[in-house]
């Protein structure tokens, strides 16, 4: 059966033939390129394709060639050698069994040759035999082709004699015992990872306990707020009850007199007629006047004209659904699996000055609505709930009795306190606001604002009305107000409401309540609705009248007279012009207070500072170190905190940043120009999520500039070389977008730096067409101010743009290196700086910020650093 | 030789077989992937006579990248720099996995043959070449004799 040319086919020729060039084993699944050379397709093949051109370059020839849809896998099989392979497969076997080459039969060609011609008949009851492949009778070993006692291997399945079997048993043997070696060397690994999953699991316990800490004295500090306002309102209820009894014991004592004077009136005048002792004539008409007039008093008393105090009735009203759900929802664990994420505790998310009294007075970032929305918020929700607050709001004060006396507002609900107080008045005004703009949105605010003072005049009428007839409750006068508002879309600015409440609340605390005791003008003046009171001058106290506390409010009162003119209101346009004088002192303002930064690298150094902008959690200031491709943190006072981000594309990294912006939960947001996104920062600097990459389509932006946030947390972003606004929800998914290239009213050419007012609009520096643009939040245009020139309120490339809380807007006049400031209205108020390189001058200004304190924040990209004003 | 590809294993095995005259391969006995190798300078060249060192490492993904080849001994050559970092066309982006230690160092020895200095890795050597190759040579010769004897003894 030997055959002389299959032993050469078997030699060492023939294989190095069989031999893949990449792995140098025999070709397994050899495929055939269309240059014409074969190769393995795993992992030779496979290894060659370059993934990102789908090519493969021969090993031999270096031809590169096209891969198929299927992958490697797809060239064609080369069959001449895979035959070659099967032709060899069993003269290799016995080689490297037995060292000598050996007469081979094809496979194929023992099953059938082998039961007829040999004489060999292996048990045909075999249990192997019986359960082989085919059950076709193989006797012969299928390595040494030897029929010799034949078992089948539990190995590898084929059936072969002892000799082979021990043989092949050795082999299997190392090779388990190379296997066995193979894992003993892969099991520090899981050794290693054990360990980390133990630190980790550590950290993350630690980091759990953390957070429940800061839950815990987040809680308790507002339990105690709860405790501090309990015994603030049960003193209010000892203080009315004592004014009360007062009152009622007054009265009673009048009553007694006059019980005692006509009781005794009537036995003298009885004693001296029945002593029929002549009555002069004038004495008897003295005494019927007398009795006239106690009759007159009798009948005071009987038709009610005189009569007791009506008992005012008190009770709490604690019913807020508002607050309840507010408790119920209140807090959020943020769980995300980014691997050092801020688990961020509800007291970061909180504003951290909530229960600060005076913050009323103060600056107050709009907080509270992010802070409770860690979602993005809906657009419908935070309408419905800041009408709802008004609402409470207006409840408020319902309990206050009326009649001729000092009122005092017995029942603030909780939730006024625990919500409304912590925002911002002009959060919950502007709001409304929306909410009209979104139900009449192509109408003029003018015309709604010339409305306004009508219903005004009708709510006053009838409040007087009622005076009259005595007793004018607050609660029908805000009822009807807000059903005109509801009805009429009438423009009343609550914050004017809330201001002056406030202000009571505080001239309360000064003044001595009997010392007002029935002034009804003041009490019209200090009604919860102001608004009648300040446009009518009939309502107003006379200044002087009514010691300090009245004094104060009536300079309020007064400047709000100064503010709106004589005629009242109705020739402002923008209704949301309600202050005159800022409190910061713009006028006084030139004279840098602090400058910071110099050209460099190194920490506290910058180099083409851009945006810059305050955080409102810890007031720091935010700087967008533009050519070194961070963020650099400093205090208030220009003090270095630290720094974050590096030039790159990566996650957290910058290319050449430009605007930057810190929202109320402090997240850091930065217009990532070079790599055309925007990326989000939790506070403490750590990367949360990016969005946006270069084009023009929605979502897309072209060297984003300037970034803003409104307080529902939304995402304003100057898409400056697409021309265009684009809104984006705090995830950074695409809202809207507005603006085209154009010099038309809502069109711009490089709009650079974008602002939010406390009111609700948003203003854009529309750099090339030397104006600033202001829209509404849905992106309807409102109106522009500025043109190109030097004069007052003209302005050259305009960059950056900032507004305080009054709704004054700063402006950095690049082009003429000025800083200007504009009412919200776009009138100037004022402006200064000049060209230079010393304080107080500028060459290159960018961003604007301003501070709590009112420090406006300035970025200058040529002088490299940063001044405050 | 854990872990290492059967690829690396079976070219050690060859090389060790059938050495390349005038070429020297052996693994490092710690590292299987790292070969000490001698160069014998070839006939015909001012690096006659000489033995060059050289170290060659594989690389994790050999035999699909290239393996990083190295002369430790000084050698006056434009397309080797003095810390002996070779200007090599399959060393770079002429790689194939189709080429072996073998070749490679094969390759290596046809670059001392024929010096290129239209391609040069050290630009003074290049110029010296270009400008005067008669001192070149010389130059290279002179290495050769300083160094290339040197270093054998040394090993």
């Amino acid at each position: 059966m030997a055959a002389a040319p299959e032993v050469s086919l078997s030699s060492e020729h023939v294989q190095r033939l069989l031999q893949c060039a990449v792995c140098l084993e025999a070709f397994n699944q050899p495929k055939i390129l269309p240059c014409q050379h074969t190769f393995c397709l795993s992992p030779c093949l496979e290894g060659l394709v370059e993934v990102r051109t789908r090519t493969l370059r021969c090993p031999e020839c270096r031809a590169d060639h096209f891969v198929p849809r299927g992958g490697p896998g797809s060239f064609p099989n080369n069959l001449t050698i895979i035959a070659f392979l099967e032709l060899s497969a069993g003269a290799v076997r016995r080689e490297a069994v037995f060292g000598l080459p050996e007469a081979r039969e094809p496979s194929h060609q023992s099953r059938e040759v082998a039961p007829a011609a040999g004489g060999y008949h292996f048990v045909a009851e075999d249990p192997m035999a019986a359960g082989g492949d085919g059950g076709n009778g193989v006797f012969s070993c299928s390595v040494c082709r030897e029929e010799r006692s034949i078992s089948r291997c539990s190995h590898c399945d084929q059936l072969v004699c002892d000799e082979c079997r021990r043989d092949h048993m050795t082999q299997v043997r190392y090779d388990v015992m190379r296997t066995i070696a193979q894992i003993r060397r892969g099991l520090p690994q899981i050794t290693d990872q054990l360990i980390i999953l133990g630190r980790k699991e550590v950290q993350f316990q630690n980091r759990c306990e953390e957070v429940k800490v800061d839950i815990s004295d987040v809680f308790e500090k507002h339990v105690r707020d709860l405790k501090a306002r309990e015994r603030a309102l049960q003193e209010e209820v000892d203080v009315f009850v004592g004014r009360e009894l007062r009152g009622l014991g007054v009265f009673q004592e009048t009553a007694q007199v006059e019980n005692a004077s006509i009781s005794s009136f009537c036995d003298s005048a009885e004693a001296s007629l029945s002593l029929s002792r002549p009555i002069t004539e004038g004495d008897l008409m003295e005494m019927k006047r007398q009795c006239m007039e106690h009759l007159e008093t009798i009948q005071c008393y009987e038709d009610g004209i005189t009569r007791p105090p009506t008992i005012k009735q008190i009770q709490a009203s604690m019913e807020s659904p508002f607050l309840t759900s507010t408790i119920n929802n209140f807090g959020d664990l943020i769980i995300t699996s980014r691997p050092l994420p801020s688990l961020e505790t509800p007291s970061q998310r909180l504003p951290s000055r909530i229960d600060d009294r005076d913050l009323q007075d103060q600056d107050l970032s709009p907080e509270s609505r992010l802070s409770r929305a860690s979602v993005p918020p809906q657009l419908g929700r935070p309408m419905n709930r800041t009408v709802e607050t008004i609402h409470q709001a207006s409840r408020a004060v319902s309990i206050s009795p009326t009649q001729g006396r000092r009122e005092r507002q017995v029942n603030f609900e909780l939730d006024q306190i625990l919500e409304a107080s912590r925002q911002p008045s002009h959060v919950r005004g502007p709001n409304r606001w929306d909410r009209q703009e979104r139900r009449s949105d192509s109408r003029l605010t003018g015309l709604e604002a010339g409305r306004a003072p009508s219903i005004m005049r009708q709510i006053r009428e009838r409040t007087r009305h009622r005076s009259l007839g005595g007793i004018p409750t607050t609660r029908d006068v805000l009822d009807e107000r807000e059903e005109s508002s509801d009805t009429d879309n009438d423009l009343l600015p609550i914050e004017l409401q809330t201001e002056l409440v406030r202000r009571r609340v505080e001239t309360e605390g000064l003044g001595d309540d009997n010392e007002r005791m029935g002034s009804p003008q003041l009490e019209a003046a200090f009604h919860p609705t102001p608004q009648p009171a300040i446009r009518s001058y009939s309502f107003l106290p006379e200044p002087l009248q009514y010691g300090n506390a009245v004094t104060e409010t009536a300079v309020v009162l007064r400047s709000l007279e100064e503010e709106t003119g004589p005629q009242g209101s109705s020739n402002s346009n923008t209704a949301s012009v309600y202050v005159s004088t800022p409190r910061n002192r713009y006028n006084q303002k030139g004279s840098s207070m602090c400058q910071f930064g110099q050209r460099g690298n190194d920490l506290g150094e910058l180099t083409c500072p851009r945006g810059v902008a305050a955080s409102p959690m810890d007031d720091k200031i935010y700087i967008a170190d533009s050519n070194n491709h961070r963020v650099q943190v400093f205090s208030n006072r220009g003090v270095f905190v630290k720094t974050f981000g590096r030039h790159g594309q990566d996650e957290g990294e910058f290319d050449y940043l430009a605007g930057i912006a810190v929202n109320g939960l402090g997240q850091v947001i930065i217009a990532d120009r070079y790599n055309h996104r925007v990326q989000i920062f939790d506070r403490n600097g750590v990367f949360q999520r990016a969005f946006g990459s270069e084009g023009c389509d929605p979502g897309h932006l072209n060297y984003p500039w300037g970034v803003a946030c409104d307080n529902m947390g939304f995402i304003y972003v100057c898409d400056k070389e697409n021309n265009r606004i684009q809104v984006f929800q705090s995830n950074g998914s695409y809202v809207r977008m507005f603006g085209s290239q154009g010099s038309l009213p809502g069109q711009f050419v490089n709009p650079h730096y974008i602002a939010v007012s406390p009111d609700n609009k948003v203003y854009v520096s529309d750099s090339s067409n030397h104006r600033i643009q202001v829209f509404s939040l849905y992106g309807d245009f409102l109106f522009s101010f500025g043109s190109c020139g030097n004069l007052r309120g003209q302005m050259k490339f305009p960059r950056g743009i900032a507004i305080d809380h009054q709704g004054f807007v700063v402006v950095a006049d690049s082009g003429n290196n000025r800083i200007q400031i504009f009412r919200s209205d776009g009138r100037f108020y004022s402006m200064f700086g000049s060209w230079g390189c010393q304080r107080g001058h500028f060459k290159g200004l960018e961003g604007i910020a301003i501070l709590a304190d009112g420090k406006i924040v300035v970025g200058d990209k040529e002088n490299h650093c940063v001044q405050l004003f | 030789m854990a872990g290492l590809p059967r690829r690396i294993i079976k070219e050690t095995q060859r090389l060790m077989a059938e050495p390349v005259s005038g070429i020297t391969a052996v693994p490092d006995e710690h590292n299987s992937r790292y070969f000490h190798v001698v160069v014998a300078g070839p006939s015909q060249s001012p690096y006659e006579g000489g033995l060059f060192k050289l170290e060659l490492f594989l690389p994790e993904e050999y035999p699909m990248s290239a393996p990083k080849v190295r002369f430790m001994t000084k050698i006056y050559h434009p397309n080797i720099d003095k810390l002996g970092r070779i200007c090599l066309d399959i060393l770079k982006d002429k790689w194939s996995p189709a080429l072996q230690i073998r070749t490679v160092l094969l390759s290596i020895q046809a670059l001392l043959s024929a010096p290129n200095p239209d391609d040069p890795l050290d630009n003074n050597v290049a110029d010296h070449w270009k400008t005067n190759e008669k001192s070149a040579i010389e130059q290279a010769r002179q290495w050769t004799q300083q160094y290339a004897k040197a270093s054998i003894n040394n090993h």
